[in-house]
């Protein structure tokens, strides 16, 4: 086994919050006159989470760069399935560690296919 | 009309019309300079201008021009008339298109105003179109005060003069409709919801309508002459304003020209509003003049931003929808799983429970073992085997189950053909050495070739299909005894982490299993061993006398002890039959037991008194410092004769014995009582004697027979009575085994306590026992 069952319902979520996110922010590409700030829905692993955070869409766009990373509530990471990389008082972007990594990237729509994206490699 | 000017004269002509034309900014100035200078150079006294009404197709008199006053009369006529095309010298100008005349007024019945003109002095006309290259626009004509025909030079110059009024004219009509038109588009522009700003290159504003004197809130005054950045941009925008304006003027680059923009309009006030701009540049004047049709759009902005809110509001709320199926999926799924957990664990735990109470259902070691194996398949594996250690250090494989019969036959003729090396570097002889538990997994077809001993060998591995194996000591405080072996293959399934957890708590039980197994066999062993010791191996042959006798223990077969018999010749031509129960159970019981029996077997070739020999037991009991128990003995002395059997007897503590006459009446033999033997110091005991007569049975019994658990005290005894009363007569044996029979029924086919029960019965007259009965 991989990953426990725990870490792995955790990837899961917090994976399909991702994609509620991008299609949400697909949507509100169609959108004119967008304010700074947007709403997202937080994608903790936690299932009782309900909370909404705010990003631009550069902010948010900047996350997305890497598979292995979410946008949370502050406070909202699970220390032993994932790691804060950075944040201010609206998130904090939290990386899958360990083999949650592999479920974070093989769900990612944006990079189809096992090997996820990595913030550190060339856009394409 | 006297004389035709000349050619020189005709050039000043035209250059006085030129001159004089340049100056007539109207119809009518235009009129009055081209009648007058041609008609000063005719010497003509009245000349007069018609134009052509373009909706009626009449030509109507327009201006006039006279020397004196004197003409007045035929001036008021002209206006009064309108000719169609052909009529009198007018209309016929018009439709030739030609210069004509009237050489005398007086003979030409063909013009109208002939007597007019003839009042005031005039005999002659002549008249020329006003033709342009836009086509007709009227014609002039000159009087003369003497009848003649114009001259060449005359017709000449009233031609030249037709052409160029006709000219200006037409440059006049333009301007005119220009002028007319600028005047609307002022209107207009005034008038129009939209801001229009003009500017010119420099950027200044040259006009700001009303709508924008609205919008920004500057007169309109005020905004003339400003430089439109500085008016109405926002300071953030005002330099890309003047570099695109440069651009344009400086190389005609249309930057922004004709593009629809929406930027921010700056208030009088400071405060800014969302416009949308287009930017023209009017006409092809230059230098260039641009118009600037800016519209208000913060209604529309608001709207569209009141909508994209709304879609934003949409789009986020079926976002948290969908967050929320998410959060509901996950949660079903977890419970889902919880369910799945605990089912599962409930089953281990029925299965474990299961296969405990199999096992527990016996102590016998090969049905201990069979029960092991046979509760794993198909639960935990597709075929399990117990292999046991023995004690010169060979590995058996003792139990074998499959779930296909099949191939549980082909699997013991594996475990037959292949005996397990106790050296083998995996398996079952690995576990056993170290105790430790083996998985493995995914067994290829390779590694089953490389570890086929023969081809045969190769053959029963690949027919048993093994694809995981896990191996699992037996571990009991003694070491290992054995280990079990699981495998899967046909099912397709592999070992989980529950499986092996599992198999971990399957082996803990199955080895305290098999080890409680081996050591109840042994002890069983011992036990019967023993208890067969404290019975007659036969029953004697008494002369005259049928003996029988049953015992039956009762509950656990490892108990020794509790009630015995002996029967025994004990002198010549006497015979001694004791039933005895010894208090408790186990090796102290046995102990006592043996001691009573062998005691009373010494006393009985020593002394005939029963009451001495019990005395004497007694005696040897409370003497022996290794037991503290006593028991109940009935002594019986039996001395065969012929008319019967003399019977002494003496009963210490025991249920008196009954005595079952030839007419079926059943009598309790009371005397000869004495307390319970070993209890007391010194107890005294009694004799009693009767004589069984030919066919009269005498049974010895233990309470066992009687004592049952019930309320009715006294159920055991009827019952008993009426066995032995139902069978006066009959056989000793036939008696006793009704009796067994009976008291095991009333007590539900398990008796609470031993049973033995001897039976003497005095043979009929002429027969006599020559054999045993054994118990």
């Amino acid at each position: 086994v991989s990953v426990d069952w725990r870490k792995a319902r955790i990837a899961k979520n917090e994976a399909s919050f991702r994609d509620i996110n991008e299609r949400l922010e697909q949507g509100l590409r169609q959108v004119r006159d967008l304010p700074d700030a947007l709403q997202f829905v937080c994608e903790c692993g936690d299932r009782e989470c309900r909370a909404l955070i705010s990003l631009s869409i550069g902010e948010y766009r900047a996350v997305r760069r890497d598979s292995r990373r979410f946008a949370v509530v502050p406070g909202h990471a699970i220390p032993d399935a994932e790691r804060v990389v950075q944040g201010n008082e609206r998130y904090e972007v939290v990386e899958k560690i360990g083999g949650a990594v592999e479920i974070a990237d093989s769900s990612d729509q944006r990079a189809p296919g096992p090997r996820g994206r990595r913030s550190d490699e060339a856009a394409p | 009309v006297s004389s035709a000017p000349s050619d020189q004269a005709g050039h000043r002509l035209a250059h006085r019309l030129v001159r004089a034309l340049s100056a007539a900014h109207t119809v009518e100035a235009a009129a009055e300079a081209v009648l007058r200078e041609v008609a000063q150079t005719l010497d003509s006294p009245l000349g007069a201008l018609w134009l052509l009404d373009e909706q009626s197709g009449l030509l109507r008199w327009e201006h006039d021009w006279a020397t004196d006053a004197g003409l007045d009369q035929l001036r008021r006529v002209g206006p009064r008339l309108a000719f169609a095309p052909g009529v009198g010298l007018i209309g016929g100008v018009l439709e030739t298109l030609e210069p004509a005349w009237v050489e005398d007024i007086a003979t030409d019945p063909e013009f109208p105003r002939a007597e007019v003109a003839l009042s005031v002095g005039l005999r002659s006309v002549v008249a020329a179109p006003l033709v342009s290259p836009d086509g007709m626009r009227g014609v002039i004509e000159f009087f003369g005060r003497h009848a003649h025909e114009p001259t060449t030079a005359e017709m000449r110059d009233v031609t030249m003069a037709g052409r160029q009024l006709a000219a200006h004219l037409g440059r006049l009509g333009v301007e005119e409709r220009l002028r007319a038109s600028e005047e609307s588009s002022a209107s207009i522009a005034h008038a129009a919801l939209d801001c229009i700003i003009t500017m010119d290159q420099s950027g200044r504003v040259l006009d700001f309508n009303r709508a924008a004197e609205e919008a920004f809130g500057y007169e309109r005054s005020a905004a003339i002459g400003e430089l439109l950045a500085d008016l109405i941009i926002p300071p953030q925008f005002r330099e890309s304003h003047r570099r695109a304006l440069a651009a344009y003027v400086r190389d005609r680059r249309p930057t922004i020209l004709g593009k629809r923009l929406e930027l921010l309009g700056l208030r009088a006030d400071g405060s800014t509003f969302p416009v949308e701009l287009t930017v023209t540049r009017l006409g092809s004047r230059e230098p260039p003049v641009f118009a600037g049709f800016l519209r208000d759009i913060s209604d529309r902005r608001e709207l569209e931003g009141e909508q994209s809110r709304l879609l934003r509001d949409a789009m986020l709320a079926r976002a948290e929808a969908e967050a929320a199926q998410v959060r509901a999926d996950d949660a079903r799924e977890e419970a889902e799983r919880a369910r799945a957990d605990a089912e599962r664990a409930r089953e281990r735990a029925a299965f474990l429970a299961q296969a405990g109470r199999d096992m527990a259902e016996s102590m016998d070691w090969e049905g201990t073992l069979e029960t092991i194996v046979r509760s794993a398949v198909p639960a935990v594996a597709d075929w399990c085997s117990l292999t046991v250690a023995e004690p010169n250090g060979r590995l058996r494989v003792v139990a074998l189950a499959h779930r296909d019969p099949e191939r549980e036959k082909l699997a013991w003729e594996f475990v037959e053909r292949y005996p397990l090396d106790p050296d083998a570097g995996s398996g079952a002889a690995k576990a056993i050495r170290t105790g430790a538990l083996e998985v493995i997994a995914d067994i290829s077809p390779d590694t089953i070739r490389a570890a086929a001993q023969d081809p045969e060998h190769l053959r029963l591995l690949q027919n048993l299909n093994v694809r995981h194996t896990l191996v699992a000591p037996l571990k009991t405080p003694a070491g290992v005894i054995g280990a079990l072996s699981f495998v899967l293959g046909d099912s397709g399934r592999r070992f989980a982490p529950d499986d092996i957890q599992l198999i971990g708590s399957l082996s803990a039980r199955a080895a305290l299993h098999i080890q409680n197994a081996r050591l109840y066999t042994e002890r069983s062993h011992i036990a019967r061993t023993l208890q067969a010791s404290l019975r007659p191996r036969a029953l004697p042959a008494i002369p005259g006398a049928e003996v029988a006798a049953r015992f039956l223990p009762a509950g656990d077969q490892n108990e020794v002890g509790g009630d015995f018999y002996d029967a025994f010749l004990s002198g010549d031509g006497v015979w001694t039959a004791i039933v005895g129960d010894v208090s408790g159970k186990g090796a102290e019981a046995a102990a006592l037991t043996a001691l009573a029996r062998h005691t009373l077997r010494a006393a009985s070739m020593l002394h005939d008194d029963p009451a001495v020999n019990l005395a004497l037991l007694n005696r040897a009991i409370l003497r022996d410092s290794q037991t503290r128990d006593f028991c109940t003995v009935l002594y019986v002395r039996l001395c065969p004769g012929e008319a019967g059997i003399d019977v002494r007897f003496s009963n210490g503590g025991h249920p008196a014995p009954l005595l079952l006459r030839n007419d079926g009446t059943v009598e309790a033999i009371e005397s000869g009582r004495g307390p319970l033997v070993g209890a007391l110091p010194g107890a005294r005991f009694e004799e009693g004697k009767l004589r069984l007569q030919p066919g009269e049975l005498l049974l010895m019994y233990t309470d066992g027979v009687t004592e049952i658990r019930t309320s009715d005290l006294g159920l055991g005894e009827r019952v008993l009575r009426s066995t032995l009363s139902a069978h006066a007569g009959a056989s000793a044996e036939t008696v006793v085994a009704a009796v067994e029979r009976n008291a095991v029924e009333l007590q539900a086919g398990a008796p609470r306590d031993d049973i033995a029960l001897l039976a003497i019965r005095a043979c009929d007259a002429g027969t006599g026992a020559d054999g045993t009965v054994g118990a």
